[in-house]
This record gives structure tokens, C-alpha cells and sequence, in this order.
């Protein structure tokens, strides 16, 4: 789902609506009260916003005046916001993307996290000339399986935090700082929406798409 | 934007405010010393219900209002949502200050988790509605005590 900064959504500057909604647990009920100090607002103003956000089936209304997030809610907080890009922009994006994910793996140590495959997916394989965002899944070689904080190996704790963070920096990076155009997921999550999706970089390993893009 | 009974009211508790905390706990059983916490927080809310209804009737500003408030002579303005509105003075004397307390807006305009604390008495104040659009409000000095 993605938004131009410009339009409305249920009456809200979408970035705002977008706080507001990531700020609250998606799984549990919540009230204007707590709504309106996650957005910004007095909750008189909030309550026409929620009842619309509720008509558009985003919300249940549940008793004492609570609102129920349904399925729908999280795209709303899951939602970019941009003017979108060509697909001549997405095309030279693509390549840049590539072209990052190659230097990743060329400059990574042994032990630090490479990337695997890239894949995109979403508007970009239809026919629009215009899209929302660029939707890439990414799946990561990550060279050892992550350690538990609390295993007794002193050294566990330290490796297991430098490789969260090494995995954190390189999604991080092909993203190439362009949060609002690039919408990295990782590839089991692309599985599990069950869309199609076109290899662009590297060779999917069918057997690590379980743990990858999990981090 | 106060009214004079609502001024007068609001000094008095401000007085009795201090006056219950300049109270010495030392020698104090436990028993008074939480009726003088009570006192305390009982006299604090009274100051804000007041401060509260003087921004609502004029303006219909409310808590989680998102605000710009440039005090007079100063060239800095702070963002910020509100959680309190309240009034203080000076060392207990002087006029009557606004003052706001609620979180920073961060760099991206949304609301973020730094405290803010503003007080001031002549001010250009702004509000922001959901649309993102920002209003203008028109704030008179409040009156000396």
C-alpha cells in the first residue's frame, strides 16, 4: 500500500496516520484515548477518524467504546509514503540496488552476513508505468546460525548482538537510504504473501528461506 | 484569556501550593506526610483544571494537541504534543506564566518520546490538525497578578 504525502487518508496527513498506527499493538483492542496520544490529536478529532477507519473495515467497534484492529490495520501501518517512482526510475533503482548487493558481498569478512538472493515483486511485475514503491525481498547468507544470549559460551552474547547488528546494517544498505521508495521484506515473507516474484540478484537456497529476512 | 475569578483562584492555589511544599517532612508521621502528598497532587490538579478550561473555551485546545510555541523575545520554538497545561509564577510572585508540558515532536514532525516544558506569558502559538496543516492562534497576554 503506499500513499502520496500529499493526499488525505481518513482526513490525516498519512505519515501521522501511519505513527499513530505503529505506535499501537495490532493484536489488541485499544480507545480513542490512547489512539489520540499516539497520533497527535484531541480525541474529539480522533473519534471521527476512527468510526471512518472502522466504515472502511480497517477496525471493529467492540463495547465501552474500544475499537478492535482487524487484518486489514496493519497495511495501514505497513504503508509507504512518496510520490512513487517511473518505471525507468524503478529500473535504474533495480540496477543500483544490484550493484550495492555485489559490494556488499565483495567487501563482506568470512564471518559477516552476505546476500543471498534478491527478488522483486509487487507492482513492478505489472504494467504500470507508475508505481507506488519498489517492493524487493531479500534473503540473507548468513554464514553461522545465530547463538542465544543466554547460552553458557561467555563469548555467545557479544557474537550473537555483532551479528543482529551486522545483519540489521546490511538490509540496511540496500536500501540505499531511500526508505520511502525501497520496501524491503524478507523472502519467507514474500513466500508466505504467496505473490509472484522474479529473481533480480543471487540464487534463492530453498532450504534457508525459513530463518533469513527473520532478524 | 483567564477570567478574574478564574486568576484570583489560581493564585491562591499556587500560594498554597508552595506552602505545602516548602512544609518540612522530616518530623512528619507517614500518615501526614501521604495527606500532604495527597494535598499536594489535589492542589496541582485544581491549577491544571483551570488552566485546562481557559485553553478549551478559547480555543478548543485539548490534551494531545500538537503546538509551536515561540515564548515572546526568544528566538527559539519548541514542538511538542501536549499532555498538561498549567499555570506557575515566578518564585511566587509576578504574573501568572502558561505552562505546558507533553512530548518533543522529533525532526520528521512526529511525535516523539523527549519531554518538553514550556512556560510562558506572551507567546506565538500554533496549532497543528491532523491534516498537517498549521493555525495560527491568537494569544493575549495574560494580565499581571
Amino acid at each position: 500500500m503506499n500513499f502520496r504525502p500529499d493526499e488525505l487518508i481518513f482526513g490525516v496527513e498519512p505519515r501521522i496516520l501511519r505513527k499513530g498506527v505503529n505506535d499501537l499493538d495490532w493484536q489488541k483492542p485499544f480507545t480513542a484515548t490512547h489512539f489520540a496520544r499516539t497520533i497527535g490529536a484531541p480525541r474529539v478529532e480522533v473519534i471521527p477518524v476512527l468510526d471512518a477507519m472502522a466504515q472502511a473495515g480497517y477496525l471493529d467497534r467492540i463495547e465501552c467504546g474500544s475499537y478492535q484492529p482487524t487484518s486489514r490495520f496493519s497495511r495501514l501501518g505497513a504503508a509507504s509514503v512518496s510520490n512513487g517512482l517511473s518505471r525507468a526510475d524503478a529500473d535504474a533503482l533495480l540496477l543500483r540496488v544490484c550493484a550495492k548487493a555485489e559490494s556488499i558481498n565483495a567487501h563482506a569478512a568470512p564471518h559477516e552476513t552476505r546476500i543471498g538472493a534478491i527478488v522483486v515483486f509487487g507492482s513492478y511485475l505489472g504494467d504500470k508505468q507508475h508505481l507506488g514503491d519498489l517492493d524487493l525481498g531479500v534473503q540473507l547468507d548468513i554464514p553461522s546460525l545465530l547463538l542465544w544470549p543466554d547460552s553458557p559460551d561467555p563469548t555467545a552474547r557479544p557474537r550473537y548482538e555483532q551479528q543482529s547488528m551486522n545483519i540489521a546494517s546490511t538490509r540496511k544498505a540496500l536500501r540505499l537510504r531511500k526508505p520511502e521508495t525501497i520496501s524491503l521484506h524478507g523472502f519467507d515473507e514474500v513466500l508466505r504473501l504467496g505473490t509472484p516474484y522474479r529473481v533480480i540478484f543471487g540464487e534463492l537456497r530453498e532450504e534457508r528461506c525459513a530463518t533469513n529476512g527473520n532478524e | 484569556m483567564l477570567r478574574d475569578t478564574e486568576r484570583r483562584r489560581a493564585i491562591d492555589l499556587i500560594r498554597r501550593l508552595r506552602a505545602a511544599r516548602d512544609t518540612p517532612t522530616e518530623n512528619l508521621s507517614t500518615a501526614r506526610h501521604e495527606r500532604l502528598v495527597a494535598r499536594i497532587a489535589a492542589i496541582g490538579t485544581e491549577i491544571n483544571e483551570i488552566a485546562e478550561a481557559a485553553w478549551l473555551r478559547e480555543f478548543g485546545l485539548e490534551q494531545f494537541t500538537v503546538l509551536s510555541v515561540r515564548p515572546a523575545l526568544r528566538t527559539w520554538d519548541v514542538s511538542f504534543m501536549v499532555d498538561t497545561i498549567s499555570l506557575s509564577q515566578w518564585c511566587g510572585i509576578g504574573p501568572l506564566h502558561w505552562d505546558f508540558r507533553g512530548s518533543k515532536l522529533r525532526k520528521d514532525g512526529l511525535v516523539g518520546a523527549l519531554s518538553a516544558h514550556v512556560m510562558f506569558r506572551e507567546a506565538a502559538v500554533a496549532r497543528r490538525h491532523l491534516s498537517g496543516q498549521w493555525e495560527a492562534l491568537r494569544i493575549a497576554m495574560e494580565k499581571a497578578a
